[in-house]
């Protein structure tokens, strides 16, 4: 049975796929079971199911992964009302001859993923560039951590990441768009509560709907005590020392979808992903454990399930002549077309960098969080490591960071608070 | 073991055991106080401020680094014709600057809507300066700043705390440039306390950057370009009210109590006014007043808009002649200091002593020697008369009314030169008007091209009836309107894919009336030999930035220039190493040449010409 067909039907996947792709067991035929541990020991058996950085990370930095089962209930891989939408909407979407995703009427998206049964490249990353969290509006709480090669934590930092859509809304009111602001994609803000000598920084990107066009960016640095708008094209920078995040690394896919180009689907087949119990409800501001590299701070613990089938997608960053990236690759999981790998190569074509994120369902026995009528789902934890250098930056997503900024989903207020010049002025504090 | 040696030693010592320092964490404190709604943070800095002078670091408008001491100076005047030598302290110096900074940053969030935010900020100087000895000089200059260098306190006359959250002596300042209150509902964000505000897009240039003024103590302006005037603002007790209307339209109003910009002290390293002159700061006559702007930012179509309104008071100041009430005679002249004492005059060593030395030092403070002195003469009649002092026509008789009263000064009359006369000025503030704008737009073009992502921003500020300081230092201040204009064109542009992107910086200013530091233009020009000539068409000048970071911002170089058409070049060489999270070492070279075209008084930067210095700061978070 086709997967949408399943979804749509009984909103599980298990009838679209046979037993083998359904679980690691059958898959490795019984050497490598749920409940059980990747290492370094039984890699060998699992490395056409890894991207190479992560399989070099096993293989020789002492990088470890825990296997869970395979997620089958579609609701528990999604916001539940982002799964709705996108099951709604379907065949609704198409590109303009700018080459945006808007409706058959030509109107900008209504909500949920345009195209759930991508049949080119294009596709795959028009439904992940117009919706990177799948909530309406989003904080990240989030705390960093970037490593030098020898393993020490070298920086710490505390940081907010602010989403809000304009267009395409499918839980807040009202929607599917804010009236007057259907010409914007995102509202997008990036802010540093500690530690002192970057708390203050923060920047606003206002995203043109029209997606050859990059973002309106607007900063507060501490120095010049004021907003002053920054070019922003140049998007393969580190922001702050020690990082190796750049904003384009954002989701998989962080820049406008027309600026990069060449898109082309590579391969299919099951892949090891970090899509369930990211989430740590043991701790009380949900911090992750580590392990492993020098120091055994290097790597998130980790939980992957087999994904029974994932699209590897290549693309080109076109308008950026200069980039340090000749192309990405991103394995998407067909489920849900979420990210669950990004491996980036230079311009010689040499591996260069990964980006290498955790999902969750916030939501355990006795703890949950809700995103309003449902359990909160969202990313849980990134690494993102340059291989060519050793250096690693991890992050995690937080329940509150210095200041009190707390983690927020669905929450207009958040435009307010995070998404605008006097908000940046605020964050800027003294 | 040499002293300017152990200097150096304790200063590499202190940065070795900063950077070894193990106690110095680099996450702030924060946490939760009772509910979940009140939270705080707390973090700190503590770092070593070094400035070494390349070139020996003579201030010329310290007492010792005058350019008259020690050179014998002919004085032609109808009594005879002599020579004198300054009786100065000429000293070299190691150091342009040592301080220590410890500042401590904090915030109360008591609930979501309300926040108290803070900063407190200390400055120490150990004094490790070849310092002016009055002593030595046998000089009584009346005047608190006028003995031993003070570096810190703000000598308001008759005001204790002339910035009411300041606390400064003569080795330690301690403020808080931000204390306050905050109030954010939705769109409306109110802010109640002293702070600092910054307004506009143009950097260094502050044209539509008016609410406050600067503090020069410290390191003046020649800071870490990078930073901006950040440390510099001075903050002020204001309300601040902003409005965000819709995602465009930003309403930023404030009302604040009007703080002067404060300028170093008088024979402290980085001194800007000459110290043969008295200032009496007449603050505490506006230490009341109040100053109001209103500033409307936002986009239409894609342009940028800015308007700015502001009523305040000119922090810059203006100075005129001020009567020094100094009772001292003129040494062989009884009584005379009676007379003198209702003048702007008072005898002593460490004032001006030949008629070369007032036009040179007229020149240098961008001041007219002839029209300087008839002021003198005019406005404090009959004392002045009394004297025997009168109105001059032009450069000759001037100089020789002035050496007379320089020789009668230094004690001809008992047979002696040593000693001249100090001159006292007033520093008053005036009310003026700002009428401001900008306009600004990101170009687009093909991908990795020139003029991508562009940003050009034009930012104009137009003062009608400007108050200035007039040439002649009268007590009828000058009214002119004056027009301000910056041009600024921004780039991030990445050269290989080996680099993170350049940030590239080029501004163009224009200023109708005054200079970069607000003098006035029809005091430019003067030389020892030459009464002030003015300057025509206006100030102008370039600047270019550089910011180069490398891989993971380890490490980041940066290049600051300014250039002023009147021949003045400012460069600033810089790099930062920032390797983990807890330290920062930043080194940066200043670079001032004032005299790259003919006559140094042409252009602005030549009163800065003595800094060649290389500064190094190494800083540690907690």
């Amino acid at each position: 049975m086709p997967l949408w067909e399943a979804i749509a039907q009984t909103g599980d996947i298990t009838r679209a796929y046979p037993d083998e792709l359904l679980s690691l067991e059958a898959y490795t035929k019984g050497r490598i079971k749920a409940g059980e541990e990747i290492s370094a020991a039984n890699v060998e058996h699992v490395k056409d199911l890894l991207e190479p950085i992560k399989y070099a990370q096993i293989a020789g930095m002492g990088r470890r992964l825990k296997v869970a089962k395979t997620t089958t209930d579609i609701m528990r891989l999604s916001p539940w009302e982002y799964l709705e939408a996108t099951l709604r909407n379907q065949g609704r979407a198409r590109f303009d001859a700018r080459g945006n995703v808007v409706t058959l009427e030509g109107r900008p998206w209504i909500g949920g993923n345009p195209f759930p049964a991508p049949q080119t490249a294009l596709e795959f990353f028009a439904g992940l560039t117009m919706n990177w969290g799948r909530h309406d509006a989003s904080l990240y709480c989030i705390r960093e951590y970037d490593l030098s090669p020898q393993g020490d934590v070298q920086f710490q930092y505390q940081s907010g990441w602010a989403e809000l859509a304009p267009t395409g809304r499918t839980s807040v009111n009202p929607r599917p768009y804010w009236p007057g602001h259907e010409d914007t994609l995102r509202f997008q803000s990036v802010f540093f509560a500690a530690p002192d000598a970057v708390r203050g920084t923060s920047f606003l990107n206002v995203w043109a709907y029209d997606q050859s066009m990059f973002p309106k960016l607007y900063g507060y640095l501490p120095a010049f005590r004021r907003i002053r708008e920054f070019p922003s094209e140049q998007r393969f920078e580190p922001l702050i020392p020690g990082s190796t995040l750049y904003l384009s690394d954002a989701w998989a896919a962080g820049d406008p979808l027309l600026t990069w180009g060449n898109y082309r689907i590579v391969s299919r087949g099951p892949t090891l992903a970090a899509v369930s119990d990211g989430w740590n409800p043991a701790h009380a501001n949900w911090e992750h454990e580590t392990h492993g590299g020098p120091q055994g701070k290097t790597f998130w613990d980790t939980t992957v399930e087999l994904v029974p089938e994932a699209v590897v997608v290549d693309a080109e960053p076109v308008k950026f002549p200069r980039a340090p990236i000749g192309r990405k690759r991103v394995w998407f999981d067909m489920r849900t077309l979420l990210p669950v790998a990004m491996v980036s190569y230079d311009r010689r074509g040499e591996p260069y960098r990964s980006f290498d994120g955790a999902y969750a369902l916030y939501d355990s026995p006795g703890k949950s969080v809700r995103d309003g009528a449902h359990p909160y789902w969202s990313w849980a934890h990134v690494h993102v490591f340059d291989i060519q250098s050793g250096r690693m930056t991890r992050l995690e997503q937080v329940r509150t960071i210095s200041g009190g900024h707390t983690m927020s989903v669905n929450d207009l207020s958040i435009y307010d608070r995070y998404l605008t010049n006097a908000a940046l002025m605020r964050l800027g504090e003294s | 073991m040499n002293s300017k040696i152990k200097r150096t030693m304790t200063v590499a010592a202190m940065s070795a055991g900063l950077l070894a320092h193990d106690a110095l964490g680099a996450d702030a404190l924060g946490g939760s106080i009772g509910s979940t709604d009140m939270s705080y943070t707390l973090s700190g800095l503590f770092r070593s401020e070094t400035a070494f002078a390349t070139n020996g670091g003579q201030n010329p408008l310290n007492q010792t680094g005058n350019l008259y001491n020690g050179v014998p100076t002919v004085r032609a005047s109808p009594l005879l014709t002599d020579t004198a030598t300054r009786d100065g302290q000429n000293y070299d110096q190691v150091f342009n600057m040592q301080q220590f900074r410890f500042e401590v940053d904090g915030s109360v969030k008591f609930s979501p809507s309300f926040t108290l935010i803070g900063k407190l900020r200390a400055n120490y100087d150990p004094d490790w300066y070849h310092d002016f000895d009055p002593a030595l000089s046998d000089s009584h200059a009346v005047g608190e700043l006028y003995g031993k260098p003070d570096f810190f306190a703000y000598d308001a006359a008759g005001l204790s705390h002339p910035n009411p959250l300041e606390w400064a002596g003569s080795n330690y300042m301690v403020d808080f440039p931000a204390l306050f209150l905050e109030y954010n509902d939705g769109p409306v964000t109110l802010r109640l306390g002293n702070q600092q505000i910054a307004w506009g897009q143009a950097i260094f240039f502050r044209v539509l950057d008016i609410p406050d003024g600067l503090d020069f103590r410290r390191h003046s302006v020649l800071d870490y370009v990078p930073e901006e005037f950040s440390d510099k603002r001075i903050p002020a007790l204001a309300l601040r009210a902003s409005f965000q209307m819709g995602q465009s339209w930003l309403l930023d109003s404030f009302v604040e109590k009007f703080q002067p910009t404060v300028y170093p002290n008088p024979n402290t390293p980085y001194n800007a006014i000459a110290s043969q002159f008295t200032i009496v700061d007449d603050y505490r006559l506006y230490d009341s007043r109040l100053n109001f702007g209103l500033r409307l930012k936002g986009e239409i179509d894609g342009i940028g808009l800015q308007g700015v309104l502001a009523r305040r008071y000119n922090p810059d100041g203006v100075y005129r002649w001020t009567a020094s009430g100094v009772n001292r005679d003129i040494p062989g002249i009884p009584g005379s200091g009676t007379l003198l004492a209702k003048t702007p005059f008072e005898v002593d060593s460490s004032g001006v002593w030949t008629s070369s030395e007032w036009f040179n030092y007229a020149g240098q403070a961008r001041l007219n020697g002839v029209t300087g002195l008839n002021s003198a003469v005019n406005n404090f009649q009959p004392a002045t008369g009394l004297l025997g002092a009168a109105a001059v026509p032009n450069f000759n008789y001037a100089s020789a009314e002035l050496n007379e009263f320089f020789q009668l000064a230094g004690g001809l009359l008992n047979g002696t030169a040593n000693a001249g006369l100090r001159g006292w000025l007033a520093r008053d503030y005036r009310e003026e008007t700002n009428i401001g704008g900008g306009i600004s737009k990101v170009f687009d073009g093909a991908p990795g091209a020139w003029n991508d992502q562009l940003i050009a921003n034009l930012e104009v500020l137009y003062t009608p009836n400007r108050i200035f300081t007039a040439p002649s230092l009268d007590v009828d201040f000058l009214r002119k309107n004056e027009t301000i204009a910056a041009l600024v064109l921004e780039k991030y542009q990445r050269f290989s894919s080996a680099l993170p992107a350049t940030y590239l910086v080029g501004q163009v200013l224009y200023r109708s009336q005054s200079d970069i530091f607000g003098r006035y233009l029809g005091g430019y020009g003067g030389t020892f030999d030459q009464a002030a000539p003015g300057k025509t068409n206006g100030y102008k000048a370039f600047a270019f930035a550089l910011q180069q970071p490398f891989p993971n911002l380890i490490w980041r170089a940066d290049l600051a220039v300014l250039y002023d058409t009147g021949g003045g070049l400012l460069l600033q060489p810089a790099v930062r190493w920032k390797p983990n999270g807890r330290y920062t070492v930043e080194m940066f070279y200043n670079y001032v040449n004032g005299k790259l075209n003919g006559n140094p008084t042409d252009n602005a930067l030549s009163s800065a010409n003595y800094v060649k210095e290389l500064t190094l700061r190494i800083g540690g978070q907690f």
